[in-house]
C-alpha cells in the first residue's frame, strides 16, 4: 500500500474515532480514512452493497482496523466477511480493540486477523501506535495488489 | 436311635447335610455359590443328583430356574415355569405344602414343564421357601429323581425343615440387597446434587466472565476518551488554558489513571476467585526472588528486601502465589517512615507442623483496630497524597492463600512496624482431605 491507500477504520465509539484520527494526523498519516460505525455498515462499505451499492469499481481498502464490540454485527462477523470476500480476502486486517481477553484475541487469530491491538490509553500511546503502524502497514508491509 | 421310617445311615446322611448346609450358610456371601450347593446337598440327603431352586419373580406367575446341579446346559438361569393351578409348583406355592410326584408319566393331576422330561426327571418334590417377613415366597426348592420313586413323609419332613433353613439364608441376603439397593440409590441422588451444583458453577463462573469482559471492555472505553483528550488539551492547548486551566486537565488524567489501575486490579481479583488452583508441593524461594525483583522494578529504587534463603516447601500454587507474595512485598515496601530507611525481610518458619512465611517492615504499622478490615477489598486506611493504591493488595492475599487451602494474618505495633504472615496447607492433611473428599463421593 501506499500513501493514497484507503484505511478503513471499524468504530462505534466516536471519541475513539476522533483520537484515532488525531493520532494518525500527529503521526502524519495521509492516507484517507474512511469510518463505518457498525458491523453491517463495515459489510455493507467492504461488500460494496447497501448504502455503497454505488461505489463498484472504486478502490476498496488497503488496511482495515476493527474493532469488536460493535452494534448490529460484531467485529468476528465483519472479519469473516472479509475473509470470505474475494477483493478483500488478502487485505490485512489489525484488530483495534479495548479488550485483551485471552478468549477474543483466540478468536481473532482464527478467523484470520493478521495483527491484534489493544488501544492505548493516553495522546502518547496513541501517537506511538499510528507511527508503528504507519511505519509496518503503510511503509514497510507488502501486500497482495488489487 | 432310629427316626420313625428311616433307615439309620439315611437318618444321619439328612443330619450331616443339615450341618454342612448351616456351615456354607455362614461361611459364604455368595448367594448363587449357596443356593447351588444346597441343592447339591439336598440331593445328597435324598439319594438322588438332580435338584433346583426356582425362584418366583416380581411378576408373581413366573418361576426362574435359580441354581441347580444335575441339569443339562440351557436351564440354569434360563428356563421358567409359568404358574397355574394344573401345575404342582401352583400348588405348592398356593398351600404351602410339600407336593410330591412319585412319577411324572403317570400323573394326571398335573402337567410339567418340557424341560424336565428332556432332562430325564421321572418324580419329582416341590417344597416352599417362605419369604421374609410379611413378603411373598422367595420360590421352591425342587428335588428330583431320575427314576419313578415314592417320597416318605420322613423325606417331606426333611426337605420343609432344609427349606425353612433355605429361606433364612434367602432372606438374610434380600435384606442385604434392599440396603445395598437403597444406598446406591441416596448415592445416586448425592451425585445429580453433585452435577447440578458443578452447572450452577459453571454457570456462575460464566457470568463472571461476561462481567469481566463488560468491565475491560465497556468501562475503559471513556476513561480512554477522558484521559487522551485531556492529555491533548495538556499538550496542544497549554497556552489557552493556562496555569489553572492546565492543572484541572492533569487531574482529570490523574484520576482517569486512578480508575484505569482500580479496574485493572478489579478484574485480576474476580479472575483470582475464579480460579480452582491445585496447590501442590513447591520449592518457594525462587518465587520469593522473582516478587522481590518485581517489586524493586515497580519502586524503581533499589530498597533493602533481605530473604532468608532457603524457605521449606509449601504446598501452594506457582502463579497465586506469586500474585500473594508481589502484593505482600510492595506492601511492605510501601508504608515506609519518612525518617526510617526501609528494611523489609522476608523470612519462614514452623509452626505445628505448617510453614508460615513472614514479610516484615519497619513501616508505619497498623493500629489493632485495623488489623482485620484491611483484608478487604476496596479497603483503604490512607489518602492517596501519603500512600496510593487500589485497597485490593491484601484482598488478593488472603483470597489468594484461601484457594490454597491456607490463611493469612498480621501482627503490627505502630510503633515498630508490621510483620504479615501467610501460612500454607499441611501436606499430609491436603492429601488426606482430597482422599475423603473422594470418598465421600464413592
Amino acid at each position: 500500500m501506499n500513501e493514497l491507500s484507503i484505511i478503513l477504520l471499524v468504530e462505534d465509539n466516536a471519541d475513539d474515532v476522533m483520537l484515532v484520527q488525531y493520532a494518525f494526523d500527529k503521526a502524519g498519516i495521509l492516507n484517507p480514512l474512511e469510518v463505518v460505525a457498525d458491523g453491517d455498515a463495515a459489510v455493507d462499505y467492504i461488500g460494496r452493497t447497501g448504502a455503497y451499492a454505488g461505489r463498484e469499481g472504486q478502490p476498496g481498502p488497503d488496511l482495515i482496523l476493527l474493532d469488536l464490540k460493535l452494534p448490529r454485527r460484531s467485529g468476528f462477523e465483519v472479519l469473516s466477511f472479509v475473509r470470505q470476500h474475494g477483493p478483500t480476502r488478502h487485505t490485512p486486517v489489525v484488530v483495534l480493540t479495548s479488550s485483551d481477553q485471552e478468549a477474543d484475541i483466540r478468536r481473532s487469530y482464527e478467523r484470520g486477523a493478521n495483527s491484534f491491538l489493544v488501544k492505548p490509553i493516553g495522546r502518547d500511546g496513541l501517537i506511538d501506535m499510528a507511527s508503528a503502524l504507519k511505519a509496518y502497514w503503510i511503509k514497510l508491509n507488502r501486500g497482495v495488489a488489487p | 436311635m432310629t427316626e420313625e421310617g428311616k433307615s439309620e445311615p439315611e437318618a444321619l446322611r439328612q443330619h450331616i447335610v443339615f450341618a454342612q448346609f448351616g456351615e456354607l450358610a455362614l461361611r459364604s456371601d455368595d448367594l448363587d455359590e449357596i443356593l447351588t450347593e444346597s441343592c447339591r446337598l439336598v440331593g445328597e440327603g435324598l439319594g438322588t443328583d438332580l435338584a433346583k431352586v426356582v425362584e418366583l419373580q416380581p411378576d408373581g406367575k413366573t418361576l426362574l430356574v435359580r441354581a441347580g446341579v444335575g441339569w443339562k446346559p440351557g436351564v440354569v438361569g434360563v428356563a421358567t415355569i409359568q404358574l397355574a393351578d394344573d401345575t404342582s409348583e401352583g400348588f405348592a406355592l398356593k398351600t404351602g405344602k410339600p407336593m410330591t410326584s412319585s412319577n411324572i408319566e403317570t400323573e394326571t393331576r398335573f402337567r410339567y414343564p418340557p424341560f424336565l422330561i428332556e432332562n430325564g426327571a421321572k418324580a419329582v418334590v416341590n417344597v416352599i421357601i417362605i419369604g421374609g417377613k410379611d413378603k411373598p415366597p422367595y420360590g421352591l426348592l425342587q428335588v428330583d429323581s431320575r427314576e419313578p420313586r415314592e417320597f416318605t413323609e420322613s423325606d417331606t419332613a426333611f426337605l420343609s425343615g432344609y427349606a425353612n433353613l433355605l429361606a433364612a439364608t434367602v432372606d438374610r441376603f434380600r435384606l442385604i440387597q434392599e440396603v445395598r439397593d437403597k444406598e446406591a440409590g441416596e448415592r445416586h441422588a448425592l451425585e445429580i446434587k453433585v452435577t447440578e451444583r458443578t452447572a450452577a458453577l459453571a454457570a456462575s463462573n460464566a457470568q463472571l466472565d461476561a462481567f469481566a469482559y463488560t468491565v475491560s471492555h465497556d468501562l475503559r472505553a471513556p476513561l480512554r476518551a477522558m484521559e487522551g483528550f485531556a492529555r491533548i488539551l495538556l499538550n496542544d492547548y497549554a497556552v489557552a488554558l493556562g496555569d489553572k486551566g492546565g492543572g484541572y486537565a492533569n487531574r482529570i488524567v490523574v484520576a482517569s489513571m486512578r480508575m484505569e489501575g482500580l479496574i485493572d486490579a478489579l478484574l485480576g481479583y474476580s479472575r483470582l476467585r475464579r480460579q480452582e488452583p491445585a496447590a501442590r508441593l513447591i520449592e518457594p524461594t525462587p518465587i520469593v526472588q522473582r516478587a522481590v525483583e518485581e517489586v524493586q522494578a515497580s519502586l524503581g529504587s533499589n530498597i533493602a528486601i533481605d530473604v532468608v534463603a532457603p524457605l521449606p516447601s509449601v504446598m501452594a500454587e506457582p502463579i497465586v502465589l506469586g500474585q500473594v507474595l508481589t502484593n505482600l512485598i510492595s506492601n511492605a515496601a510501601k508504608f515506609q517512615r519518612d525518617d526510617v530507611p526501609v528494611q523489609v525481610t522476608v523470612r519462614a518458619e514452623h509452626t505445628a507442623g505448617r510453614v508460615r512465611i513472614w514479610v516484615e517492615d519497619n513501616g508505619i504499622g497498623i493500629a489493632p483496630e485495623h488489623q482485620e478490615r484491611i483484608f478487604n477489598v476496596f479497603e483503604r486506611l490512607h489518602g492517596d497524597e501519603t500512600y496510593p493504591g487500589t485497597g485490593i493488595g491484601l484482598a488478593i492475599v488472603r483470597e489468594g492463600m484461601a484457594l490454597m487451602g491456607g490463611r493469612a494474618g498480621v501482627e503490627s505495633d505502630p510503633e515498630k512496624g508490621s510483620r504479615f504472615w501467610i501460612e500454607f496447607a499441611d501436606a499430609a492433611q491436603l492429601a488426606k482431605a482430597s482422599d475423603d473428599s473422594v470418598g465421600s463421593r464413592n
